[in-house]
């Protein structure tokens, strides 16, 4: 349905209105903000209800209220560029506003990722860092234990406490074929499968690769009557490392003339003393009195065929040697011409 | 938090606390188009737009939206659905009027017309005239009946009298009638009005002269 036609006598009616200049019936007309707030519909009814009465018979409160309607009617065509342009986020507001970090709300706090699980962490890392020291502990208990049921060198270590040499200690051979123990080669009757020493070696060979734990390694290879992998490395390493003490020294002394009696080769078996002797020497310049120094001195002496010395070394050792056990063996030695 | 599924009032108070500059970006999602579109068509009434002034008047609606810490967003009260339009519209078109009273400046095709262009009221046939315009308004009477008498008047009046269309009758709350329905409205008032006009000049020319 479309509206009636104008242009009839209704037209009497606008004529009527140009004419008198109407005001309309109603009192003063109201204030254009007015017909802004009815024509975008935020107006209240009654003030509506009679200030639209009022427009129906005042000319210019009724052109006010046609240009509100036009003015807040939805646009039929589209936006000028203009507009679109002036959409944008007012300057003042860019720069009165300023950004501020993102918030991002955690809907549940994960309380076991706090603290607790640092010392979880903490615990864990702890555990694994103490696995090698307690393997090395437990290869050194087993060493001594294995030690203490007899020596497997006639050497003496620093810190070994006494014990008689193992039967077929000293008539053993060197026999590569063997491949006994953990290095190339052992004695042939060498105590390797000695289950001590199997546990200790088991237990060193777990213990990280510290210069301790292969000192241990070392020690335990030596005692098995087999050659260590690195040699005398872990000694030396042991007794460049720290203070040049006459123990370590005394440890790189017995390790090399304990390799000595694992060498075939003659000449290199007498190398090898001389290089036990260089470090015994070096760790009696450190401490004269180092009893095991003096003792292992006296051994490396005399298969060397260095008897006089090998005799004054004795005579040393048992003046400074405290030990009943070792002051005997020492005496058993048939060294010094009667 | 979600500003897009947030309440308009609730947003406008956020803008107000200037809590989140992420309040304000969502304003101008929802309102900058709004607010540009209805400055641009209010400067058409004054002057010819330029990028220029509209950018000034859209930053001045924004100003006035802030201004006594945010009085006109804080006081804002929803009254019905989508009534935060109609408030920035209005506060837009304020405020574009503002500035051109300001600087004494007339509407183009302004609401009045000069008394001295006013067409002169005819005289001939003054007294016909007169009877005719009496007619309508019984014939109106007549026809305009019970709770939306005074709604019917006013919808008439606007399109014979004010030369409203059918369509800016519609936009009006009060009117409460689609365009099709302003129509219709008035398509039945004219017929009433029309029949009256008719009884009447069949009574006139029945009687003696």
């Amino acid at each position: 349905m479309s509206a009636p036609e104008r242009g009839n006598e209704f037209d009497l009616l606008r004529s009527a209105g140009m004419r008198a200049g109407n005001t309309g019936s109603g009192g003063s007309c109201p204030d254009e903000s007015v017909w802004l707030e009815i024509a975008a519909g935020i107006a209240d009814e009654k003030l509506e209800r009679s200030s639209v009465a009022h427009a129906a018979e005042c000319d210019r409160c009724a052109m006010a209220l046609k240009q509100a309607i036009a003015l807040m009617a939805e646009p039929e065509e589209a936006d000028d560029p203009m507009v679109l342009a002036a959409a944008r986020k007012p300057r003042f507001l860019r720069e009165a506003v300023k950004p501020v970090p993102e918030f991002e709300p955690s809907p549940k706090r994960r309380w076991w990722l706090g603290w607790p699980a640092v010392a979880a962490v903490a615990a864990v890392v702890a555990f694994v860092a103490l696995i090698p020291v307690y393997r090395l502990r437990e290869a050194e208990k087993l060493m001594a234990r294995a030690e203490a049921r007899g020596r497997t060198s006639e050497f003496r270590f620093s810190a070994a406490p006494y014990a008689s040499v193992r039967d077929g200690v000293r008539a053993g051979k060197p026999d590569s074929a063997a491949g006994k123990g953990s290095g190339g080669s052992c004695l042939e009757n060498a105590p390797a499968s000695d289950p001590r020493l199997m546990a200790a070696a088991d237990a060193a060979a777990r213990a990280g690769e510290s210069v301790r734990a292969r000192l241990a390694r070392a020690r335990v290879a030596l005692a098995q009557g087999c050659l260590p992998p690195d040699g005398a490395g872990a000694f030396e390493e042991a007794a460049r490392e720290g203070p040049a003490s006459a123990a370590s020294l005394n440890d790189l002394g017995a390790a090399l003339a304990t390799m000595a009696g694992l060498q075939r080769d003659e000449q290199m078996r007498k190398q090898m003393l001389e290089s036990a002797l260089d470090a015994v020497s070096r760790a009696l310049g450190t401490d004269p009195r180092h009893a095991a120094a003096l003792y292992n001195k006296t051994l490396i002496l005399q298969r060397l065929g260095r008897q006089p010395e090998a005799c004054a070394a004795l005579t040393k050792f048992l003046a400074v040697e405290t030990d009943a056990s070792w002051q005997a063996e020492g005496k058993n030695k048939t060294i010094c011409a009667p | 938090m979600d500003w897009e599924a947030v309440e308009a009032a609730d947003l406008f108070q956020a803008c107000v606390e200037n809590r989140d500059p992420r309040a304000w970006d969502e304003f101008v999602r929802r309102f900058g188009l709004l607010i540009a579109r209805t400055v641009y068509r209010s400067v058409q009434r004054w002057t010819a737009p330029t990028q220029e002034v509209v950018d000034d008047l859209v930053q001045n609606v924004y100003l006035k939206l802030c201004a006594q810490d945010g009085r006109a967003l804080r006081t804002f009260q929803s009254l019905h659905p989508g009534a935060e339009f109609g408030f920035l519209k209005v506060l837009a078109a304020n405020a574009v009027a503002d500035h051109f009273r300001t600087r004494k400046a007339r509407p183009e095709g302004g609401s009045t017309v000069p008394l001295d262009r006013a067409p002169e009221p005819t005289q001939e046939h003054g007294g016909d005239r007169e009877l005719m315009l009496r007619e309508i308004e019984e014939g109106l009477d007549r026809v305009t009946q019970g709770a939306t008498r005074e709604r019917d008047r006013n919808v008439f009046l606007l399109y014979y009298r004010q030369g409203f269309s059918a369509r800016a009758i519609s936009a009006l709350p009060t009117v409460g009638l689609s365009c099709e329905g302003v129509e219709s409205l008035l398509g039945r008032l004219t017929k009433g009005v029309r029949e009256y006009l008719s009884a009447g000049t069949s009574r006139r020319e029945a009687e003696p002269s």
